[in-house]
């Protein structure tokens, strides 16, 4: 068999050269711009799943969040609002709950939302079966935890029941005042039984799934994109955005070139990374905010050398916040407590202030004058570009001023969870970021029965104190027993050392109006909207639009010390501390945090330009 | 020929399977496990999901368990996209990496042999030392750089092409072109050195004595017989295909098998890696043995079962 | 014995190509750069980690390549980074040069059923796409130097032993190593004095090939996520942390991508030269070939298999 290959070189590279062209002719026509009725955004990564009852991750909520709304919802001032339910009552001491239902609120099928539908979804959420991850948010309902534990068979035991379809009766077995908080997010939204067991696992795929929220599932490409499209249906009115495309681009550098060109409407953190914060920090798209995700450097209480209380104050004095902004420059909030500021129960004076003096004679007194004698601890991070320079910067700290050997140990991020759960170093790096906005989320962390609690730190006046806050009504008197438990945890314990809170840095283009943003890191989208009259008068025209490469005017900037740099509109300052009442944000369990960003450990001289 | 075939099918059943199990070993080994979450689960829960996925089992039934489904074809479950099982996330993967990878194949071959052959027919000229200084370059620059100067100059600067996703057709010239430029190099090297082999060959001087124009003799002879080499790398050039396809797949946010294989790692998601490393597998050995029956094609002399280094 | 006229003969030619010797003195330029580096002699004014709040700056005469994000020198990194990025790249050719040549000695030596079982090893290996083994090995074995070594040194011997295999089974019907059989020398001898000397020509090739091959693979894994951890840093972890700044600070990703680049090349000019040194059919010409090379063939005499002779008439008659 002869092979009559007529090869030409010359004709070969003409018809390729042709192809090329005409592919790039044919596609000049059509340049990344802004769509009349679209909002595109990046995820970032593929939600593994949409069936809120079973998913954890981040990804999944900012989904989900637009496709459904629950008994509660938050309103712009983070207050909990009604959604499904319009009114309820909280008798018995704070232990009995009782719903009322709206009546128009419908599935996308056409059919009311009933009571039923919560019922069924929080059994199932509880069922030991379905493997949920989040099933202990509701373990204050009456024999849930029995039943999530299979200690009980029978799921009509447990304390919550659809009366009627337009009224849910819930029962608590202690009185917990942030159980409202909870009914606003994702675990505890309803689902249709029979939906769920017709499809059974593919219930969530577009076509099958109903949904009852502003936005429904259109599409649903695997690792690409998932596409929502407004429901006419929904009780509060038919969005204004027709359509949302939810991109999965992991690569930040990829996702921000694309909102460079036009492609995207808006990035967070996922697709910002800080050289190019950096860059924009001055322009008018650019804004920031603090999240409640807090970051700390913990112990193991009970392993040497900080299992002695003193050493562990004389390092919760010694370290500086205020380098943690400065080094990873995007506007991070220094934190010396550990509930973060916008909640009940925080105060600046709940930790201890930087004084290296009094954390040398300290740690004098704990028998290691001038750091002589200490063993040399290693100190576990995730690796994480922007966690290694924190760390880093630790490193450094603890050795001018307590004149303490640290060192650093890394591990990729599974086996870093799984190290810390198993049996944690003595000294590590970590965060915990909110699940609902409340106090509870946090202090609860540090209690004995906790089983997150990788300090090993078991206290009785603690544990007291958190379950004394849990159950008391009275918002005052609750925020007060907070606080008094967070200052004993942080200056009298001290188990754990808090550094400094995350937070959210996006940029917006100029036709998005209406993208609030909020310290959850939720992505509500029902009130967004292109401004069409921006795109008719100004085109294309962006912050963004510089062909050439500009010099960041920013380098050397000083760097913000708390707080934004930009005086844009979302939340750049903390919110106000009242106890908002927003719809709880889950957290990735499964993916790190996403604060990226690498910065320099600056020395304490001030920052020139 | 059928015999063949048949053959080499089956001596690919033992090789197969011998990855599947040093896959499956290999990811329980490596320590963090699927359900390693921040938020650490009571062990309740814990113990009901690892029994729905049968990782309460020790490790020899859970291998006897895989086995089993796999002579069925099932390739699992994922863990992470609760939803799917790994044929299904293979499925739709499969196709996008495959039209990635056989576009870059197509320019690497329509690039580098004219190039090489180019570059042979020359030598010593300016040519040749111009072609193969690409070609060379091709090989020494690391895939992501050569995307990040294309995503710039073609997607930032110049603003005629997409700068990722896969929403059009032009969305797969910059990845094609990025996967293809370091295949492309290695086949105008290998072509040119096969293309100069042959051409030093008696045989062809004597076709040239005889009267043959130079070109026609190239075309003829001297390409046929040095496209056997060429051929013979396809083999392991799609395995570098496969390689470069995990990056230009990230980078560009290409919805392909690579960045699936990518995740999976991460989340440790079992039956996914070893599903994918499967298919892998299975791509090379028939790219191999397609290889192989071409050159008994091309090259009647070959024997079957002779070894090219 | 005649090796050491044979090296000088080597040497010789291998200084005729321009291309090849002046990657050699580049590489040399680097390696020596790379070991004063790791000997810890200080060639630049800055530490390699050493941040400082002149974050980004681009190019000037205080940084001639610029400072990162942290405020660190870039040139001093570089520098560092060459450390790493070299170290690597040796200690994975010499991990294939001893596995490959071991296993590919055993192979070809052994011959028959030995010899196609461990083929079939190198087949099994072959089959597996590299990123995948070393992703997978370097989760296990976790990051860092070791890590790394081990999951490129476990993708990179196949080619060696291959090599290695051939030569030996080539040489194997040598006369001299028939003669060394009838002396009574034992294997090991044989393969140690006869056998290995002569295969070293292909393994020399197969190394400095290796090397770059290492390069870049050790800048992929550090794309990914999988390179060395901080604060150990090479051109491959510098080159991969540019990536992000691409568009705001491009100087991040030129410069150790340049030295990656400048680097591989010359380990691969010089791999081509070393290659057309040992081969003994490639004359290496002195001048460019004149065009005029075809009239050399009618002068030649030559016996051609006939079937062969036969395909030739028989396509000049379609002609």
């Amino acid at each position: 068999m002869k092979l009559c290959v007529k090869m030409n070189l010359n004709n070969f590279f003409r018809i390729f050269c042709l192809n090329i062209c005409f592919s790039l002719v044919s596609g000049c026509a059509i340049l990344g711009g802004p769509l009349k009725d679209t909002l595109r955004m990046n995820i970032g990564s593929e939600p593994p799943s949409l069936d809120w009852d079973v998913t954890t991750d981040s990804t999944s909520f900012d989904v989900v969040s637009n496709l459904m709304v629950g008994l509660t919802q938050y309103n712009e001032k983070l207050e909990c609002a009604p959604a499904c339910a319009e009114s309820w009552e909280i008798t018995d001491g704070g232990k009995h709950y009782l719903f009322h239902l709206r009546s128009n609120v419908f599935w996308t099928d056409g059919k009311p939302v009933v009571a039923g539908d919560f019922e069924y979804a929080w059994k199932r959420l509880l069922n030991p079966k379905t493997g949920a991850q989040y099933s202990f948010f509701l373990y204050d309902i009456v024999n849930a935890f029995e039943f999530a534990t299979g200690k009980v068979k029978d799921d009509s035991l447990v304390g919550v029941k659809a009366i009627d379809d337009r009224t849910l009766d819930v029962h608590l077995k202690k009185p917990a005042a942030y159980f409202i908080y909870l009914t606003a997010f994702c675990p505890t939204l309803p689902e249709r039984k029979d939906v769920v067991e017709k499809w059974g696992d593919r219930w969530t795929e577009p076509g099958h799934i109903v949904t009852n929220g502003p936005y429904m599932l259109d599409r649903w490409a695997h690792e690409y994109k998932i596409e929502l499209v407004a429901n006419p249906k929904y009780f509060e009115g038919k969005p204004r955005l027709r359509r949302i495309k939810m991109f999965m681009v992991p690569e930040q550098a990829t996702a921000f070139a694309l909102y460079e060109n036009n492609e995207l409407d808006y990035v967070d953190n996922r697709s910002f990374s800080t050289p190019d914060v950096e860059r924009y920090r001055h322009s008018p798209e650019y804004r920031t905010m603090p999240l409640l995700r807090s970051n700390y450097v913990g112990f193991n209480v009970t392993k040497k050398p900080f299992d002695n209380v003193l050493v562990r104050r004389a390092v919760a004095m010694s370290i500086d916040r205020t380098v943690f902004p400065k080094i990873l420059r995007r506007g991070e909030l220094p934190a010396f407590s550990w509930i973060p500021a916008p909640l009940l129960g925080y105060s600046a004076k709940s930790g201890y202030e930087y004084d290296p003096k009094q954390g040398k004679k300290l740690l004098a007194q704990a028998g290691y004058p001038s750091g002589k004698g200490f063993p040399q601890a290693e100190l576990l991070y995730p690796n994480r570009e922007d966690t290694r320079t924190v760390v880093e910067a630790i490193q450094d700290q603890l050795k001018r001023n307590l004149g303490i050997h640290i060192k650093l140990v890394n591990q990729e991020w599974k086996v870093y969870l799984s190290t810390l759960h198993r049996d944690s170093p003595p000294i590590y790096k970590a965060s915990w970021g909110a699940d609902f906005p409340d106090p509870e989320t946090f202090m609860n962390l540090f209690t004995s029965t906790n089983g997150n609690n990788t300090t090993r730190f078991s206290d009785a006046h603690y544990d007291s104190l958190v379950t004394a806050a849990s159950s008391e009504q009275n918002e005052k008197r609750r925020g007060s027993l907070y606080q008094q438990a967070d200052e004993y945890l942080c200056k009298d314990r001290v188990p754990i050392v808090p550094t400094y809170l995350s937070t959210q840095n996006l940029m917006v283009k100029p036709w998005v109006n209406g993208l609030v943003f909020n310290p959850l890191d939720i992505q509500f989208f029902k009130n967004v909207y292109i401004d069409t009259h921006y795109i008719e008068h100004q085109g294309n025209k962006s912050a963004t639009d510089v062909p050439v490469i500009a010099p960041s005017s920013a380098s050397g900037n000083s760097g913000p010390t708390s707080g934004a740099t930009s005086g844009a509109t979302s939340g750049a300052t903390p919110p106000p501390t009242t106890s908002p009442a927003t719809t709880p944000r889950a957290n990735s369990a499964t993916n790190p945090p996403t604060t990226p960003a690498a910065n320099s450990t600056v020395s304490k001289k001030q920052v020139q330009k | 020929m059928i015999g063949y075939i048949f053959r080499r099918t089956l001596s690919a059943i033992p090789v197969l399977w011998i990855i599947a199990s040093l896959t499956f070993i290999l990811v329980r080994v490596v320590p963090g496990g699927p359900f390693d979450a921040e938020k650490n689960l009571p062990p309740e829960v814990v113990a009901n999901i690892k029994a729905k996925y049968h990782l309460d089992k020790p490790v020899g039934e859970q291998y006897v368990l895989y086995m089993s489904r796999l002579l069925h074809g099932d390739l699992g479950v994922s863990y992470k996209y609760v939803n799917r099982t790994v044929n299904d996330i293979l499925a739709d993967a499969f196709p996008v990496s495959l039209e990635l990878g056989a576009l870059g194949l197509l320019l690497a071959v329509s690039v580098g042999v004219p190039l090489g052959t180019v570059a042979a027919v020359n030598r010593g000229k300016a040519e040749d030392y111009i072609a193969m200084f690409f070609a060379t370059a091709g090989i020494s620059v690391p895939g992501f750089v050569i995307g990040a100067l294309l995503i710039f100059v073609f997607g930032i600067w110049l603003k005629i092409l997409p700068v990722a996703l896969w929403e059009h057709g032009r969305s797969m010239i910059l990845p094609a072109v990025t996967l293809a430029a370091s295949p492309a190099a290695y086949i105008a090297r290998l072509t040119r050195a096969s293309v100069l082999d042959v051409m030093e060959k008696d045989w062809v001087r004597t076709a040239r004595s005889k009267g043959l124009s130079g070109r026609a003799t190239i075309i003829r002879h001297v390409l046929r017989n040095a496209l056997v080499p060429v051929v013979t790398v396809l083999g392991p050039l799609t395995a570098i295909l496969i390689t470069g396809s995990f990056v230009v797949e990230y980078i560009y946010a290409v919805p392909g098998m690579g960045r699936f294989f990518i995740t999976a790692v991460g989340n440790r998601d079992y039956d996914l890696i070893i599903g994918t490393t499967l298919i892998f597998a299975v791509l090379l050995i028939i790219s191999n043995a397609a290889v192989d029956i071409i050159y008994q094609f091309l090259d009647p002399r070959m024997q079957l079962e002779s070894d090219h280094p | 014995m005649h090796q050491p006229t044979r090296t000088r003969m080597l040497w010789s030619r291998l200084r005729r190509i321009p291309v090849a010797y002046a990657s050699l003195c580049i590489i040399l330029l680097i390696c020596g750069v790379a070991l004063l580096s790791g000997l810890q002699v200080q060639l630049s004014p800055y530490m390699y980690d050493e941040t400082s709040t002149e974050i980004l700056k681009l190019p000037c005469w205080s940084h001639p390549m610029g400072t990162d994000e942290l405020g660190r020198d870039l040139l001093s990194r570089v520098i560092y980074g060459s450390q790493m990025s070299i170290s690597i790249g040796f200690t994975t050719a010499m991990v294939a040069f001893g596995l490959g040549t071991v296993y590919g000695a055993i192979s070809g030596f052994a011959g028959g059923k030995l010899d196609d079982f461990m083929m079939r090893g190198v087949d099994i290996a072959y089959a597996l796409p590299d990123l995948l083994v070393m992703i997978l090995i370097g989760v296990l074995v976790g990051r860092g130097t070791l890590g790394i070594l081990v999951a490129l040194g476990l993708v990179s011997w196949m080619g060696t032993a291959r090599l290695v295999r051939a030569q030996f089974l080539q040489l194997q019907r040598e006369e001299f190593v028939e003669a060394a059989r009838a002396a009574g020398q034992t294997n090991l001898k044989i393969i140690l004095k006869h056998l290995l000397p002569n295969s070293l020509g292909p393994i020399i090739v197969a190394i400095t090939f290796t090397v770059p091959s290492a390069i870049l693979s050790e800048s992929t894994l550090s794309f990914i996520g999988l390179g060395l951890s901080p604060p150990a840093c090479s051109w491959g972890t510098l080159a991969s942390d540019g990536w992000r700044s691409l568009r705001s600070h491009p100087h991040l990703i030129l410069f150790p991508s340049a030295f990656i680049f400048i680097t591989v090349l010359a380990f691969n000019f010089l791999g081509d030269g070393i290659r057309d040194i040992f081969d003994p059919r490639t004359r290496i010409p002195l001048k460019p070939l004149p065009d005029t090379d075809w009239e050399e063939a009618t002068a030649l005499k030559l016996s051609e298999p006939e079937h062969i002779k036969h395909d030739v008439e028989a396509s000049t008659r379609n002609s």
